[in-house]
């Protein structure tokens, strides 16, 4: 109950039962539509706006009938932490910006840089390096794609290896391993996306809601996800029987094939290249050290940094910026505002409190348990549907819980706050809906025609996500016990 | 409205993935890799008697050096076919590597034009073996260069990929000669697609010609520069030069043979699923006759 009082402290007002049960029911609603968002044939950005349209437009209405004296929404002037009021639409306060900026900055910076060639000439590279050997592939197209979900973002990960293996294992007439290949990367980016306080959006979310610094996240995510990507890497071996090369002929045979591929091709201009390498090792530094930055910069946010990077590698195509612009996912960006909007109704309506209730009975339990629990939970719900609502919900119920906030109200290193992070991202890894990444490599199986169901993906990709999990909760375990 | 005309733009991440799986293909590269060609029997077939059979196997193995040195000679000669049936019989029992003949064999009463005769058809279409048509035709022969054959001219229209064709070039050449790989791509295809893509609103048109011209050129170049790095690393020493150009094909050919000194032309005959003469090779080997020709 302690959960529910204080969400509704936060609220300010009473809301009658049914308010709260009708907006639980919205709730639902839309996390279905988001579940059958091929099927309904609308972008997410248009199902959430519409949720959101919705929820402002009853919330109102509803608040004008019931106690038109205190408005369930709070309607004025915001005021400025110099003390200055400022009116705003009741919805723009509503939104985390800084989570909109970082994404938004991150995607120009990533979409930028990308065209320099310099992720491409790393995947060929090392394409070359594996010397056409199937097992020694795996590893590096593994490896990379753990790296690239963590410096770009899993769903670009997906893209760049998966075209690759696709066009590689094609040349070196490797297409009977396709399928297992495309499934072991799909699974990674998910594993990948774990690796930085950017590397996804449930990162970013649940980081900054725990105050969780740059540096700190990768020092405690890095050794479980090189653990779970050397684990997921051997069942990969072991279920789709990917071997090394035995004879010389054929090692002969597959490294000259490899060695066909031309790394230089990929890059337009060489000074480019270089300059993006610059800004790529700036822009991971800026970011790390971005707590520590000195004369008050470090309060412009991790989302200035993004920002201010990705205006800089503008510069290289001042002429042609517009066509990033269009590049950017503003569906993405649309489907995060829309869903800040419909997260602050809820709060509003004391749904999440009551969804609190719930999960503040789980976390009584006693530590380990409490903690799998939450772990699997956030997984098995993220894995039949988008884990960014998901995140945005539990983050914002974590964050006033005594039990994970303690008594000063912010604890960046409860245990509690990595079981969302680890289930949120892990849970995508169970069904190809589970996640934006596995969705891509849906398609690019089904682009190569490739015989693969929505259930066999669960039956074969399950086994690799119990074992991740299960690491991850032995992981959680082990980092409370020893810190 | 008229569904069918209806074509629904492909989401974001299909278009990344397009992107990215066209870079990478654009860095793939189709190795070229050296092979000894040795030819252990050649059957010279022709409608005359022992002594003209005798007299070509002279002038050819002035004309391929290297190849006459290890290979067995053997002769076809008129009074051994009668038909078309009989002379495959013949040449299937003596299971040649290579066949040397003429164009329109057995045809002198004919006086033929523009057609190979009904012999080089039928072998065309029904041999794997590589055959060798000496200039002119059987009722109006044109000598062989009084040399060996300096100046083999690969003809493709796909010369990428094509080792075979590139290998049997090299194994023609005299060591101080020079082979042509050559490439014509048909601008009259290229002029029909263009007009097709004008009428796509999806497609700019002046961005789809530049950069679908620059890749119909870059491939066969970045070929051709492989055989020429592998043959310099098999250690073979004749000047290989490359040709890649957009026009008319049989027309280009016609021109290229008649500015550079070519002894001999090597083509494909055949596609991968084309057992029928490939359509280029043929109005080559009937338009070009004064030069021999190695169709493979």
């Amino acid at each position: 109950m302690s959960i529910f009082f204080a969400l509704s402290d936060v609220v300010g007002h009473e809301v009658p039962g049914w308010v709260t049960g009708f907006y639980l029911l919205v709730l639902i609603g839309m996390v279905l539509c988001l579940a059958f968002e091929e099927k309904i044939h609308a972008k997410k950005s248009l199902i959430v706006g519409t949720f959101a349209g919705f929820c402002l437009v009853t919330e109102t209405v509803i608040g004008y009938f019931t106690d038109r004296a205190h408005p369930m929404l709070p309607f004025g002037s915001i005021t400025l932490p110099n003390g200055h009021e400022i009116a705003l639409p009741i919805y723009v306060p509503a939104i985390d910006w800084s989570v909109i900026t970082i994404i938004l900055g991150a995607s120009l910076f990533v979409e930028v840089t990308s065209r320099s060639g310099i992720f491409t000439w790393l995947a060929i590279k090392l394409t070359k390096q594996s010397k056409g050997d199937p097992w020694r592939l795996l590893i590096f197209y593994g490896a990379l794609t753990v790296i690239f979900s963590a410096v770009l973002n899993n769903v670009t990960a997906m893209i760049i290896v998966g075209s690759l293996t696709t066009v590689s294992l094609g040349k070196l007439e490797r297409r009977d391993l396709l399928l297992g290949f495309l499934i072991t990367e799909g699974l990674l980016t998910n594993v990948g996306g774990l690796l930085t306080l950017i590397s996804s959006v449930p990162n970013i979310i649940v980081g900054q809601a725990a105050g969780i610094g740059f540096v700190p996240f990768f020092l405690t995510s890095a050794p479980f996800v090189a653990v779970a990507t050397l684990v997921t890497l051997l069942q990969a071996r072991l279920t789709f029987g990917v071997k090394g090369l035995a004879t010389a002929d054929e090692k002969q045979l597959a490294a000259e094939l490899v060695a066909g591929f031309d790394e230089k091709e990929s890059v337009p201009s060489v000074r480019f290249f270089w300059c993006s390498v610059l800004l790529l090792l700036g822009f991971i530094v800026c970011l790390a050290g971005q707590s520590a930055l000195p004369w008050d910069l470090d309060e412009l946010g991790m989302g200035f940094v993004a920002l201010f990077f990705a205006g800089m590698a503008l510069w290289f195509y001042k002429h042609e910026v517009d066509t990033f612009y269009k590049a950017v996912d503003w569906d993405l960006l649309g489907f995060f505002a829309s869903l800040f909007v419909v997260i602050y109704v809820m709060e509003q309506a004391e749904v999440l409190a009551i969804i609190g209730e719930g999960i503040g009975a789980m976390l009584s339990l006693p530590g380990p348990a409490a903690q799998a629990s939450l772990l699997v939970s956030a997984a098995a719900a993220s894995s039949v549907t988008d884990n960014i609502p998901l995140a945005a919900v539990l983050a914002k119920i974590l964050a006033v819980n005594p039990l994970v906030v303690g008594s000063e109200g912010s604890n960046p290193g409860s245990p509690f706050w990595w079981c969302v992070i680890y289930g949120a991202n892990l849970g995508g890894n169970i069904t190809p809906i589970g996640s934006a990444s596995t969705v891509v490599a849906m398609t690019i199986i089904h682009k190569n025609r490739l015989p693969l169901t929505f259930m066999g993906f669960v039956k074969v990709a399950s086994a690799f996500a119990v074992v991740q999990i299960i690491l991850a909760i032995g992981y959680v375990w082990i980092t409370t016990l020893v810190f | 409205m008229d569904e069918s005309r209806h074509h629904p733009s492909p989401s974001r991440s299909d278009e990344a993935i397009d992107e990215f799986e066209s870079i990478f293909k654009r860095a793939e590269r189709t190795p070229y890799r050296f092979a000894n060609i040795s030819l252990e029997s050649i059957a010279i077939v022709t409608d005359g008697d022992q002594q003209a059979a005798d007299s070509l196997i002279v002038g050819l193995k002035r004309f391929l050096p290297q190849i006459a040195e290890t290979a067995e000679w053997v002769s076809v000669t008129g009074e051994q076919f009668h038909n078309v049936n009989d002379l495959l019989q013949v040449i299937d029992e003596r299971k040649p590597d290579l066949i040397v003949t003429s164009r329109c064999l057995a045809e002198s009463s004919l006086v033929p034009q523009h057609t190979l005769g009904v012999y080089v058809d039928v072998m065309t279409q029904t041999l794997s073996t590589p055959l060798l048509l000496l200039p002119g035709t059987a009722p109006q022969p044109h000598p062989l260069a009084e040399t060996a054959c300096r100046g083999v001219m690969v003809v493709a229209d796909n010369l990428a990929g094509d080792d075979r064709l590139v290998n049997h070039a090299v194994s023609c050449c005299d060591p101080n000669g020079t082979v042509w790989l050559c490439h014509v791509e048909d601008d009259l295809l290229f002029r029909r697609y263009l007009d097709a893509i004008r009428r796509i609103p999806q497609i700019n048109t002046e961005q789809a010609q530049e950069l679908i011209a620059e890749q119909l050129v870059a491939i066969p170049t970045h070929y051709a520069e492989s055989c020429i790095k592998g043959l310099k690393d098999a250690g073979v020493d004749l000047t290989v030069e490359q040709i890649v150009e957009f026009g008319h094909r049989v027309a280009r050919y016609k021109n290229l043979v008649s500015r550079y000194a070519v002894d001999l032309l090597v083509t494909n005959t055949k596609d991968k699923d084309q057992l029928a003469m490939h359509g280029m090779a043929y109005a080559l080997s009937v338009e070009l006759t004064e030069v021999a020709q190695l169709l493979l």
